[in-house]
């Protein structure tokens, strides 16, 4: 640990985007529960964003098990996103997202459900992203919940166009409610792969255009405290 | 006992002359230097002296053996194994000579000191001339021990040993039993056991640590160091509660001829080194290092970034008074004091100074030692020591763990060294008390844990060796107690040896076992824990093939059982890197077992001139954490490891030395795959079969040059001790990036060009 230390802090100084933000396969960007917490049994619907920059039609599989079994379901995203509505309940909730023909998503086998890191050591590390999340069980009434936090404000398409390999541009949003933003981009990068948003909402994200000539995609995550979570995604053309 | 136990001898004072005028070329007197072994260091002065055929190495029966000090003299002959010994002698110089039978007079010198015993042996050659030939000896011989074989070697030698900085402790490094630590930090890994599963000692007193920061150097000046115990295993009863090997820093017992020192700077430290004697009893030493790598580290670090580094700095400082008593033993009182320091400051949300990272590393001990000789054979060693040590990490925000105990340890031996007679024995308590205040709170690693319980941990030992013809029988027993608050362990361990042969051909073999008590934390949060035992067969063949080459060969097999395992995944105290997992993230449990096993052997060649050896270890290192579990290979198997090294001397003062390393790499776990915690943000690793995969072998060279200029009064000497100098990127811990998509191993530190002056006077 010693000698690690100073190599770490060299490390985390680096100039340019940071290679965290940078999705070069199928992930799974984030899981939106809403509402961001329900009691148990009560129905909600869970929004999965999977990012598929290779373009090969990522399928996504959500699922969730307890002492009675395991219920899964199977969905196609539209546009990257696929919508589930699902019952409450405590325990991980689990989202696979694959590329054709690598997940056997008609009929997983119940051990894999139950111990999905089983099922991820007999898959590969291409094309395919396994993410899990816990959503919070609560017991207020649903008027009483806080809701997942809204992006009032974005950065106008243009803005994107200001950005350059080595000066990145500003993107500033403006989420009330919201306590951290996470960036990703299919091409080019975040400087940071995550900061801080500040007590009015506010927060700029320095982003970095692509090298080459090409298009990119943009998320970015937004979560606060209490389990909410809400996402931005944008476009830069190339 | 052991073949492979390891002495090194750190003083200048005490090279023994060898026979200044009449000894004949190759066939040099040698002597075996002091008080090593810890039966031996309490016994009153004893010579023995061996005689062998310089051609044939046959021992020389009925030569007539002189030894003289002022007016008095003892006359023996040697016996049928070409063996004569004296009773308890006068401590100070002795002029031995051997004659008689055809052989030329053999003389030397040697320096007898109150509580040792000092084996001389001669190699005289028939019918020949002496000649003019003068010549110092660097390695004396193997000692006559009745359980542990120790080899001797000199402060020159560890000195100018390349790739060590010349640090007493980190020559143990090179000895076969030891496995080579990831990035050359400051562990020991003996024998296949983790690094916190070996001790170590000050005179037979535990300290906290023995090197600072990250290996660079040991805690103590080696000069203050008359030798250095190192013991792999199978160990007699005066050494408990580990389960690995025990490295014991033997403080010289000599007055200084005169007044003495030396200042040194190297790349990592400033030392200072005085020793005054006062009257002629009398004498007091001081000693102080600072390391100043922060000062060389910190501009390029904090050109990096933001945050200010505070890069690792120590420092050490020890002031002794010995006196020798009336009676011929000594007393000394020792303070020491270690500090180690690395610190990464920042800013907080207001834009005030604080610590991001910090680690702090100290202890203060003050340690008063008696040896006296008791008579009829018999010694007393006496030990107390104690004072405060710390541990303590901070990580911001409110990150925050510490271990601060107190401890006082007690230790009295007596003993009669077996000698050349036909019974020694060895009767001991080694006491341990104080407190222990501890408290890890870092929120990533779980909730917090805090204790604060005395602590007592007595233990008993009886040992007693009988001599038939050249066998040697040892037996004894150790008996530990350990209390921490409301719980309470408790350890008997027997243990038994052999040692059969000559002063050239020696076999031994050893059985016995080994407790190691869990620590307060673990028994803080599981009461029902108890010791893990180790036990521990060894067997080994020593042989001098001429005087100047020999050769070691050991072979062992040790059985673990009742290993605490479980709750990786909480704060520790790391002294090397962090285990990369799988981790066992249950609770504590005595359920882990273990199997080691394995060859040792050395040869060496040490001429007045040069030394060279080559060590090797063939070892395989296995654990079952869990009931049911797979056996699996343990962190640290490493199934060959090589050194070979030499140094020379050469003409007009220069030194030439190199040293060349093979290590098979540890094992590891392969990352198959990966899960992205969405509440977290991070990547969670999948691992592949555990230990199924090794980093590729390390290979190294070090490259040593010295040279030295005398004055009147003084001596100035440089050297360049550069390190890996083939720049070899050996990788040294796997890592893996953000993702756990590929591996991103760590690499061992490049090429160092260590260099350093000194002035000694």
């Amino acid at each position: 640990m010693s000698r690690a230390l100073p190599l770490l802090i060299l490390a985390a100084c680096a100039d340019g985007p940071s290679e965290e933000t940078l999705v070069r396969d199928v992930q799974v960007i984030a899981a939106v529960a809403d509402p961001p917490s329900v009691a148990a049994d009560e129905p909600y619907t869970l929004t999965v964003t999977a990012a598929d920059p290779l373009d090969r039609g990522a399928e996504v599989l959500v699922w969730r098990c307890d002492d009675a079994g395991c219920d899964t379901q199977r969905g196609a995203p539209d546009d990257e996103q696929a919508v589930f509505d699902l019952l409450g309940g405590g325990g991980p909730l689990w989202v696979l997202a694959c590329d054709p023909g690598i997940c056997d998503l008609d009929d997983p086998r119940p051990a894999h459900l139950r111990d999905p890191a089983s099922w991820m050591a007999e898959l590969p590390l291409e094309g395919v992203s396994l993410a899990t999340r816990e959503v919070p069980v609560t017991t207020e009434p649903v008027a009483e919940r806080p809701t997942n936090p809204v992006v009032v404000r974005a950065p106008e398409a243009t803005r994107l166009g200001e950005a350059s390999p080595k000066e990145p541009a500003a993107l500033r949003f403006t989420v009330p409610g919201a306590e951290r933003a996470w960036g990703y981009s299919t091409a080019g990068g975040f400087e940071m792969p995550v900061e801080d948003v500040d007590s009015e909402g506010v927060v700029t994200l320095p982003w970095y255009a692509p090298k080459e000539d090409a298009a990119a995609r943009l998320y970015v995550v937004f979560e606060d405290d209490l389990g909410g979570v809400t996402v931005w995604v944008g476009e830069s053309a190339p | 006992m052991l073949p492979l136990t390891l002495l090194i001898g750190l003083s200048f004072a005490q090279t023994p002359v060898g026979p200044s005028e009449s000894a004949p070329p190759g066939a040099p007197a040698e002597a075996s230097e002091t008080a090593p072994e810890p039966a031996e260091v309490l016994a009153a002065p004893v010579l023995e002296v061996i005689v062998r055929d310089a051609d044939t190495l046959a021992p020389v029966e009925g030569l007539s053996v002189l030894a003289t000090r002022g007016e008095i003299t003892r006359s023996l002959l040697t016996d049928a194994e070409g063996r004569a010994s004296t009773d308890a002698l006068e401590p100070g110089p002795w002029t031995v000579e051997v004659l008689g039978g055809g052989y030329g007079t053999e003389t030397a010198t040697v320096e007898l000191v109150a509580g040792t015993a000092t084996e001389v042996k001669f190699f005289p050659t028939l019918a020949v001339a002496p000649d003019d030939l003068a010549f110092e000896i660097d390695v004396v011989g193997k000692r006559l021990t009745p359980e542990v074989t120790e080899r001797v070697l000199t402060s020159e030698e560890i000195r100018y040993l390349p790739g060590t900085n010349g640090d007493v402790v980190r020559a143990v490094q090179n000895l076969p039993g030891v496995a080579r630590p990831p990035l050359n930090i400051g562990q020991l890994l003996i024998r296949g056991t983790a690094p916190e599963d070996s001790a170590y000692y000050l005179d037979g007193t535990s300290i906290p640590i023995v090197f600072h920061f990250a290996g660079l150097s040991t805690v103590v000046n080696g000069d203050l160091i008359e030798e250095v115990g190192f013991l792999p295993g199978s160990y007699g009863v005066r050494y408990g509660r580990t389960l690995g090997g025990v490295v014991d820093l033997r403080t010289t017992v000599k007055l200084p001829e005169a007044s003495n020192g030396y200042v040194s700077v190297d790349l990592f430290q400033t030392t200072a080194f005085v020793q005054q004697r006062i009257g002629s009893s009398n004498a007091l030493s001081f000693s102080g290092r600072r390391s100043y790598v922060d000062a060389l580290l910190n501009p390029i670090l904090n050109g990096a970034g933001d945050a200010a580094v505070r890069a690792p700095r120590y420092y050490d400082g020890q002031l002794r008074w010995l006196a020798e008593t009336p009676t011929g033993g000594t007393f000394d009182l020792l303070w020491l004091s270690s500090d180690d320091r690395f610190r990464v400051v920042g800013q907080d949300a207001d834009e005030q100074d604080e610590v991001q990272i910090g680690l702090t590393t100290w202890f203060h001990k003050l340690r008063l030692q008696s040896r006296e000789d008791l008579g009829a054979g018999f010694s007393n060693e006496l030990s107390i020591g104690g004072g405060p040590e710390n541990q303590s990490f901070a990580i911001a925000p409110d990150g925050e763990a510490f271990e601060r105990p107190f401890r006082v340890s007690f230790r009295d031996e007596v003993a009669k060294p077996v000698g050349s007679g036909l019974w020694g024995a060895r009767l001991g308590v080694d006491v341990i008390g104080g407190s222990w205040k501890s408290e890890y709170d870092v929120p990533a690693f779980g909730v917090r844990e805090v204790a604060d319980v005395p602590l007592l941990l007595p233990a008993g030992y009886a040992e007693g060796t009988l001599r038939t013809g050249p066998v040697r029988w040892t037996g004894g027993l150790r008996g530990d107690v350990a209390s921490y608050g409301p719980w309470t362990g408790s350890a008997i361990d027997p243990r038994a040896s052999v040692r059969i042969g000559d002063a050239a051909t020696v076999f031994e073999g050893s059985y016995g076992r080994y407790s190691q008590f869990p620590t307060v934390r673990q028994v803080e949060e599981r009461p029902e824990l108890e010791a893990a035992s180790s036990w521990q067969a060894s067997v080994g063949w020593e042989q001098r093939w001429t005087p100047v080459f020999d050769t070691e060969i050991a072979g062992y097999a040790n059985r673990l059982t009742d290993l605490v395992v479980g709750r990786e995944d909480a704060f520790r105290f790391f002294s090397g890197p962090p285990p990369t997992g799988p981790l066992d993230t249950g609770p504590y449990a005595n359920e882990g077992v273990g199997r080691i096993y394995g060859v040792e052997a050395i040869a060496k060649l040490t001429t007045d001139r040069s030394a060279a050896w080559l060590a090797a270890t063939v070892s395989r290192s296995l654990r079952t954490d869990r009931e049911g579990e797979d056996e699996a290979l343990f962190e640290y198997d490493q199934p060959v490891v090589l050194t070979a090294l030499g140094t020379t001397e050469l003409p007009k003062d220069w030194r030439i030395g190199a040293r060349g390393r093979y290590g098979t790499g540890n094992p590891y776990t392969e990352v198959v795959n990966r899960i992205y915690d969405l509440d977290a943000r991070a990547y969670e690793p999948v691992f592949g079969e555990r230990d199924g995969a090794r980093l590729p072998p390390f290979v190294s060279l070090d490259v040593r040059v010295d040279k030295a200029w005398t004055f009147d009064n003084w001596e100035l000497s440089a050297y360049l001790d550069l390190q890996n100098a083939t720049n070899a990127q050996n990788v040294e811990v796997m890592s893996w990036n953000f993702d756990y998509s590929e591996e991103d191993p760590v690499t061992s530190i490049p090429i160092v060009p260590a260099f350093g002056v000194r002035g000694a006077w």
